[in-house]
């Protein structure tokens, strides 16, 4: 028996994780078209067309925020100490849960995130056809545009592919009041970094900063604007990657050594 | 074969297991018996891997508990106290995990329901805790697991259903498996036991085989007790008491006295 990958032993892993944990999920997919349709019910009200203009910003953003919760929904209690010890006594092994968890999480979460919207807006659109409402057409969500029109797919893909796999690691280090945690967690990275440059400008040395900028200033003119662009593209997607490494990484090893 | 050396775990300061070494072999029903707060989980936890132990070692099989290697996990299966199931049907779920497992027997598992009148394709959620636990019995059992380790399985089942446990429990014994069952209430898990082991905290108080237990003790029921009894209770009918058995002659071990007899040395 091989204990590191078997394939069939992935898919019936996979086929499990589905059946068993992906129902969790609907209720929130409920809530998410519901939000789709109280917008709709309060543009009717107000009289304004907010639906149609800002409909698929509305879609899209929805989409990318239940990509983000998947996780913590579906894996919840695989660390709960009472609950998580038959996810962890499922045979297989730590590198095919982790490949079913991101299969679940960027395969099947996104195709039935939109399925889900994309089919309350048809609904709404068939409404608005028999007279409710002004809809002019279905506003179909792009599933891997969900972070930014003026990027590449391939970049929007990692891009959506890093923040689910952040949402696995947070999920998997986390063991309770898992979302909130990982919120507080993400301010206080983002205050302590500014803290920190603000300590470095004005405490350390802010000649030693000025000639860092004017350093890369000097740099930067010696490229064009395109290459420019292409360099910040390339270490955009170089973090991305090496990104969702480290996230996979704690993700496996929380998976292989959580105690229960 | 379960081979634990020199176990040690504590929980923060607290202490529940100390250099505990023992064998759990092939072909034996285990009472793991002690009161509430002994260690008892911890060690089933420990025995799946679920837990990491501050010293000694685990050995199943020739398998480190802790590598949760996907041989190893599917070689045992494990019911808490307080299990609580998935929010599927019983089919559903045995169908799932059922490929896991080389020796599930369907055949088996719908036997067992039946025979604890549980329906199939009832959820998990929708059952009551007495009915949750038959449940999981029946898919465990039918999994054919080498190593079974069960948790306080009595606790929430009826009187009917503590017998139809007894009964399935020795009907599923076979000379590869092994099935140890942790428990408080040791009446129920009484004539079903080839070897009792009795645990106090951080310590191993008993461990020995029925046979030698019945070797070396006597019990009886009496309105006279001898003098020579090593443990007495009293009761309406007589005492129940403990003596040495001088005799040769095997008499049924009464569980919940020898417990109380040990528990009295210690």
């Amino acid at each position: 028996m091989n204990e590191i990958f078997d394939i069939q032993r992935l898919g019936k892993l996979f086929v499990y994780e589905v059946t068993n944990y992906l129902p969790r999920f609907f209720k929130s997919l409920i809530i998410a078209s519901g939000v789709l349709v109280a917008v709709w019910l309060l543009s009717l009200v107000a009289t304004v067309d907010i639906m149609d203009y800002g409909r698929e910003e509305l879609i899209n953003s929805l989409y990318f925020f239940m990509l983000l919760l998947s996780p913590y929904i579906i894996y919840k209690d695989m660390n709960n100490r009472k609950k998580g010890y038959m996810y962890a006594m499922i045979p297989a092994s730590t590198l095919e849960k982790l490949i079913s968890m991101l299969l679940v999480c960027c395969t099947v979460v996104p195709a039935v995130v939109y399925l889900s919207l994309t089919l309350t807006d048809v609904v709404l659109y068939v409404f608005s056809q028999l007279g409710v409402g002004t809809f002019e057409n279905i506003a179909f969500s792009h599933p891997f545009y969900a972070v930014s029109d003026s990027m590449s797919w391939f970049d929007n893909v990692i891009g959506v592919l890093c923040s689910v796999t952040t949402a696995m690691m947070f999920n998997s280090i986390f063991r309770k009041n898992k979302i909130f945690k990982t919120v507080l967690f993400n301010i206080t990275v983002i205050f302590s970094i500014s803290i920190i440059a603000i300590l470095v400008y004005n405490v350390i040395s802010p000649e030693f900063v000025e000639r860092i900028s004017n350093w890369f200033g000097d740099l930067f003119y010696s490229f064009s604007v395109e290459q420019i662009e292409s360099m910040a593209i390339w270490i955009m997607r170089l973090s991305y990657l090496v990104w969702i490494a480290v996230t996979l990484g704690i993700t496996y090893y929380r998976i292989k050594k959580v105690n229960y | 074969m379960i081979t634990i050396k020199d176990l040690s775990f504590a929980y923060s300061k607290d202490k529940v297991l100390d250099g505990i070494s023992t064998t759990f072999e092939q072909g034996k029903i285990y009472g793991l018996l002690g009161a509430n707060g002994v260690g008892k989980s911890t060690m089933f936890k420990i025995l799946c891997g679920l837990l990491t132990p501050q010293t000694g070692n685990v050995n199943i099989d020739g398998n480190s508990p802790l590598d949760r290697k996907p041989g190893f996990l599917s070689k045992i299966f494990y019911i808490p106290e307080d299990f609580e199931g998935p929010a599927v049907s019983i089919k559903n779920y045995a169908n799932c995990i059922a490929g896991f497992y080389p020796n599930y027997d369907e055949a088996l598992l719908k036997k067992l329901l039946a025979d604890f009148e549980i329906d199939i394709n009832r959820k998990f959620t929708t059952l009551s805790l007495g009915q949750r636990k038959r449940a999981i019995l029946s898919v465990a059992l039918a999994l054919r697991t080498e190593f079974l380790l069960l948790d306080e399985p009595t606790n929430g089942l009826d009187i009917p259903s503590k017998l139809e446990f007894r009964k399935m429990v020795a009907a599923a014994m076979d000379e590869n498996r092994t099935i140890i069952i942790s428990t408080h209430q040791v009446k129920d898990v009484e004539n079903l036991l080839d070897h009792i082991m009795i645990l106090d905290k951080r310590a191993v108080l008993l461990d020995s085989s029925v046979s030698d237990i019945q070797s070396e003790y006597s019990f009886e029921i009496s309105p006279n007790v001898p003098a020579d009894a090593l443990y007495v209770e009293s009761g309406l009918g007589g005492s129940s008491y403990i003596c040495k058995n001088t005799t040769g002659e095997e008499s049924r071990i009464n569980i919940e006295l020898l417990f109380n007899y040990i528990n009295s040395k210690k």
